[in-house]
């Protein structure tokens, strides 16, 4: 009998934890928020569930003014939460200046992954050999163990969001080569050299981030590629197995009391149940 | 363990661990598909690939526009079934009834954000609302409105923009679906995707403006186009329409178009056949007719510059992707011939820069190649060659243009008369005699020369003819005898 009732006390204990409770806001009650383009889904989709509405209904109250705006915004108190990546040096600093410390929570998993043709024999790279392709060390796939055709290795503009992810995740300091280039109509009659996007050929390698690549229409053409073997997928990325992964943050002001609606937001964020919304619109959990 | 405790224990796992009631009415937000974005089956005629379209015939419809002030709109006259204009021209009404009420800020459509930005009893202080038709051939007809608004808040603007379209079929006045773009054996959201998704990888993340890519923010992965898909149709193909209805697209307050050309969905495109009809279904008779651009119009070449005599030359080769190889090859070299002109002009007047342009292109059957070359002084200098080749490779006359008996040179002289200002001709017969052409989808342009006399130095003329001015009956492209 004993051993029963430890049992039962245990399942009492464990079993019969109060998950957290969903919080409920009105429009009027949710916290003000703003964030990154690509938290936008996220941050309609939390909005929706906690004041009882459709996502249609929330889209026109939510406004995101991208990473940078959202950040000054958070520090000038014009909103109480954002969905973002990790800050700058520069976003540290203003929110010092401005005598306001930031508690940075990670909500979901992201990563960086590089997509070839899905009849490319190369599986896997290591993260170096990739540094060495974009490097113009590596040219040719027989030097990683595939045939003998040069690697075209696209890049993205150097002021899109891809290519600060692939600079400051990828390269780490180290200098891409020149990227491959295409004429294109930039005016009246005007023809500019603009870097070339990603052509889904045998010898093509690009990347992009798995968010937008994971779901995206027409996937079936291309491979995500293992990288130091791992395959990337939702439990490699969650689990960080995968080793290009970043984070989505929600980011507040510390000084957010213990009770107050912006970390009961941020508190059922990482509930199952949140984690769990956020994996229906595309994201990755974050544990 | 007594027959108490276990039931204890049971009742306390059934019951004690269940979730809290949850408070959302909508337990699932998770997207699904809605009914009214599935496709349909398409309209009209049964169409299987490989479509050909060597012209299309003008819809002999009166368009009546309407000028208001900030509303321009327009209705159509001339089919022969009064209840399906009627229908067609109560749509178009409606469309701008509904693009009107959007002055009121609450009536907005849910663009993201806009009531962050604009509060719901705001009015717009600007605003201008329009439609346009945008293909008018082969029993379709394809319309694209606009409306831009200014709301004034707190001493600062806010803008929207919105895009919309209808597309009839002129035998029923239903409304096309996209279904309707493609042949009937094509699976028409993957072709139309797949081109779309093209253009989004183009276009992302680039805030410089090229002409092919234009600006486009995803907040979310594209997953293809939907079946409730917004577009208009153009002579150069298909525009989506993406808005509020694609949230992944975030552009502000307005919305973004992606155009598929013909050429990227060839032998698919169903909408020239769709339709057609044995009898006519117009009170006027079928008096136009034109080509559409079928074919690529990516450029191969590039732009070079190079200094002779201290003089800039800037080259620039724009020939489409589609031209055999083998006219290319033979393309005069237009550098040399402007070097030439630098010659003849550098000791008389100072040259500020030259050009040297090559254009290859292709109309239906047909090639089109030209070189245009100017010298840039005290005047424009200039000099133009063009020529065009028939689908066989055999170089195209004047003559071979127009049905026998058909005075074309009466109509030439009366567009070179228009187009030479107060400039007499000296010559008009030699006139006549130098004019080489190239073929648009809509008309020829026309280029002259006359020789410099002892009177006057080296004369130059270029013109544009719609075909429409000859009358389709006159012109053998739509006439094969």
């Amino acid at each position: 009998m004993k051993k029963y009732l430890l049992i039962f006390v245990l399942f009492f204990l464990l079993g019969c934890q109060k998950p957290i409770e969903q919080p409920t806001f009105t429009m009027e009650t949710f916290p003000r928020v703003d964030g990154s383009t690509v938290t936008i889904p996220l941050s309609e989709a939390i909005c929706a569930k906690l004041t009882g509405q459709t996502i249609e209904q929330v889209r026109p109250y939510i406004l995101h003014t991208k990473t940078h705006s959202a950040y000054i915004n958070l520090i000038d108190r014009k909103t109480d939460l954002i969905f973002v990546t990790y800050p700058s040096i520069d976003e540290f600093k203003y929110a010092a200046d401005s005598g306001v410390e930031m508690e940075i929570v990670p909500i979901v998993s992201e990563a960086f992954v590089f997509l070839t043709h899905k009849n490319n024999p190369v599986e896997s790279l290591t993260l170096k050999q990739i540094q060495e392709i974009y490097t113009g060390k590596i040219t040719n796939w027989k030097e990683v163990g595939g045939p003998d055709l040069p690697i075209i290795a696209y890049q993205r503009p150097v002021n899109s969001g891809s290519q600060t992810g692939f600079l400051d995740l990828v390269m780490k300091g180290l200098t891409p080569m020149n990227p491959p280039t295409e004429w294109v109509m930039a005016g009246m009659g005007d023809l500019i050299e603009a870097v070339a996007n990603y052509q889904n050929q045998p010898d093509s390698i690009g990347y992009s981030y798995y968010y937008f690549v994971v779901d995206m229409w027409g996937n079936e053409n291309v491979r995500l590629m293992k990288v130091d073997n791992v395959y990337p997928s939702n439990s490699t990325i969650t689990s960080k197995q995968y080793p290009i992964t970043t984070n989505y943050y929600a980011v507040f002001r510390k000084s957010e009391p213990a009770d107050s609606n912006v970390r009961k937001v941020v508190n059922w964020i990482l509930s199952d149940a949140g984690q769990k919304l956020a994996e229906d619109f595309g994201y990755v959990k974050v544990r | 363990m007594s027959k108490f405790a276990k039931l204890l224990f049971v009742l306390f796992l059934l019951m004690g661990c269940t979730k809290p009631v949850d408070p959302d009415p909508d337990p699932d937000l998770k997207p699904k598909p809605k009914e009214e974005e599935l496709f349909k089956s398409p309209q009209g005629n049964n169409v299987i690939s490989p479509v050909s379209i060597p012209f299309v015939y003008g819809n002999p419809i009166e368009i009546i526009e309407e000028y208001k002030v900030r509303i321009n709109t327009f209705s159509i006259s001339g089919l022969k079934n009064i209840v399906n204009e009627n229908k067609i021209n109560a749509a178009i009404s409606e469309k701008i009834e509904h693009l009107i009420s959007y002055i009121n800020s609450e009536k907005l459509p849910p663009y993201r954000g806009i009531y962050a930005k604009i509060p719901k009893e705001t009015v717009a202080t600007e605003y201008y609302i329009g439609t346009y038709p945008t293909y008018n051939f082969n029993n379709v007809l394809s319309i694209a409105f606009y409306g831009w608004y200014s709301f004034d808040i707190n001493g600062n603007s806010e803008y929207v923009s919105l895009s919309d379209a209808l597309n009839f079929d002129l035998t029923t006045g239903n409304l096309l679906t996209v279904s309707d773009l493609l042949t009937n054996d094509s699976n028409t959201q993957k072709q139309l995707s797949d081109q779309i998704a093209l253009v989004i990888a183009k276009s992302l993340d680039s805030d410089d403006y090229f002409w092919d890519r234009p600006s486009i923010t995803l907040a979310a992965p594209f997953k293809g186009i939907k079946g409730n898909q917004k577009f208009y149709i153009s002579n150069s193909g298909f525009h989506f329409i993406f808005d509020y209805s694609n949230p992944e697209f975030d552009n502000g307050f307005m919305s973004v178009t992606l155009h598929v050309p013909y050429s990227k969905v060839m032998p698919y495109v169903a909408i020239t056949q769709r339709f057609t009809t044995t009898g006519s279904i117009y009170e006027a008779p079928i008096r136009q007719a034109e080509f559409l651009y079928l074919n690529e119009a990516a450029v191969r070449e590039e732009t070079k510059t190079v200094i002779y005599r201290g003089v800039n030359v800037y080259s620039y080769r724009f020939l489409s992707t589609d031209v055999p190889q083998s006219y290319i090859d033979n393309l005069p070299d237009p550098v040399q011939l402007t070097y030439q002109m630098i010659d003849e002009v550098i000791d008389k007047y100072p040259i500020q820069s030259a050009y040297a342009n090559v254009y290859a292109s292709m109309v239906g059957e047909y090639v089109g190649l030209s070189t245009y070359n100017s010298v840039y002084s005290e005047d424009n200098y200039y000099k133009q060659w063009s020529i065009t080749y028939n689908g066989k490779g055999e170089v195209v006359k004047l003559s071979d243009l127009f049905v026998n008996g058909y005075f074309y040179r009466n109509i030439l002289r009366d567009e070179i008369k228009k187009n030479s200002g107060q400039s007499g001709i000296d010559d008009m017969e030699a006139l006549l005699d130098s004019l080489q052409f190239t073929l648009d989808t809509a008309g020829i342009s026309f280029n002259g020369f006359l020789p410099a006399t002892e009177t006057r130095g080296p004369y130059n003329i270029g013109f544009y003819v719609p075909y429409s001015t000859f009358g389709m009956e006159n012109l053998t492209l739509f006439n094969h005898e």
